[in-house]
């Protein structure tokens, strides 16, 4: 790194070249060329049955992870984390393996049970994490790819009555 | 990629040689690599993803607490890591990388690979000392713009009394014409980068 130019209380260092010397070439057209990238692409379509089978037991705890939530217990919020981050996860992994519609509906999911937080959790709460459940299962078990065509927008049009409910503050 | 958790794995050239795609000679072989995901699915995937754009030297660091002791031991040539981990978080780190007089490479160029996609996370990573945001699910060349963006246009590092990182100002930018610039001699000179 060379050396600092200093003003005041602020340093500036000349960008760091040292990865590219290291590389020894001013560009990287021909190392990263499309038939490259097309080639790493493949490794992670490859990938699409491991994610939805990582998917499918995200969405098995989300339920389990529910039914523990209806009971009311002592451990709301934690029990309600977990199944966020389950959502979480769920979402990127789904998206991963090219089931858009799944991972846009956890997604979704995750959102309103950020916005819902464990201290305001109604019936009407469980039956909307109950429906993104219901609806993903369906994505994922159909192995609903992209955005799903007719499948997916009838899908997606519910999704956002249910979406358009909670976002104007009737069911959060 | 059994025995490759916070150990470097380097990958035999005839598996590479055998795809036709890049040769055994790739100059990216010896570029040094941390990867960090508590995800195991992920953190494979984006192994394997680096492996078949020809890089070898890569470690992978299962946790941020990991990722601390391995940056605290020896120089890395940029870093992908995710952000939602159990033990440390990826801001976390970076701030250790950044900051910390323990780290081996506080000027490392840092890939942040994330679910998180709000505009406030990329604030706040930015404001961390990341270098580049990549939001997951991620195509294979999305990060490879990302990987490249680091190697062929590195940008001057700054160090303010409140941040360490790299300089936050827009790169692309055209040279101002000769009418910019008068304007911009006008224009109030920024504070901080």
């Amino acid at each position: 790194m060379a050396d600092p130019n200093e003003t005041d209380d602020v340093k500036i260092f000349a960008p760091d070249k040292s990865l590219l010397i290291k590389i020894g070439v001013a560009n990287l057209d021909h190392l990263l060329s499309p038939q490259v990238v097309a080639s790493a692409q493949s490794v992670i379509e490859k990938s699409a049955d491991q994610f939805l089978t990582a998917c499918l037991h995200h969405l098995a705890e989300i339920d389990k992870l529910r039914a523990a939530l209806q009971q009311a217990p002592t451990d709301a919020g934690k029990l309600l984390s977990a199944l966020i981050q389950e959502a979480f996860e769920m979402k990127v992994k789904a998206g991963m393996g090219g089931y858009d519609l799944a991972s846009a509906l956890a997604k979704s999911l995750h959102l309103y049970c950020e916005q819902t937080g464990p201290d305001r959790l109604s019936p009407r709460n469980f039956e909307i994490i109950a429906w993104h459940v219901a609806s993903v299962r369906t994505a994922l078990q159909q192995r609903l790819k992209g955005s799903a065509g007719s499948a997916g927008a009838a899908i997606l049009l519910e999704l956002g009555k249910l979406q358009a409910l909670w976002k104007g503050g009737t069911d959060s | 990629m059994a025995g490759t958790q916070g150990t470097t794995e380097t990958r035999g050239r005839q598996e590479r040689d055998g795809d036709g795609l890049v040769g055994s000679n790739s100059q990216l072989q010896n570029i040094q690599v941390l990867i960090v995901d508590d995800e195991k699915m992920i953190q494979r995937l984006v192994y394997d993803v680096l492996a078949q754009l020809g890089f070898r030297q890569i470690t992978v660091a299962s946790s941020g607490r990991q990722a601390i002791h391995l940056v605290a031991t020896k120089p890395f040539d940029f870093v992908i890591t995710d952000w939602r981990m159990q033990d440390l978080d990826g801001i976390d780190l970076v701030e250790f990388v950044r900051k910390s007089p323990e780290s081996k490479c506080p000027h490392v160029p840092v890939i942040l690979l994330t679910g998180n996609s709000e505009a406030h996370y990329v604030v706040r990573a930015r404001d961390a000392g990341v270098n580049e945001y990549i939001i997951k699910p991620f195509a294979a060349e999305q990060l490879v713009k990302r990987i490249r963006a680091v190697i062929e246009k590195p940008r001057p590092f700054v160090v303010t009394k409140t941040y360490r990182g790299p300089d936050r100002r827009h790169q692309d930018l055209p040279p101002p014409d000769g009418k910019e610039r008068r304007k911009q001699r006008h224009r109030p000179e920024p504070s901080e980068s």
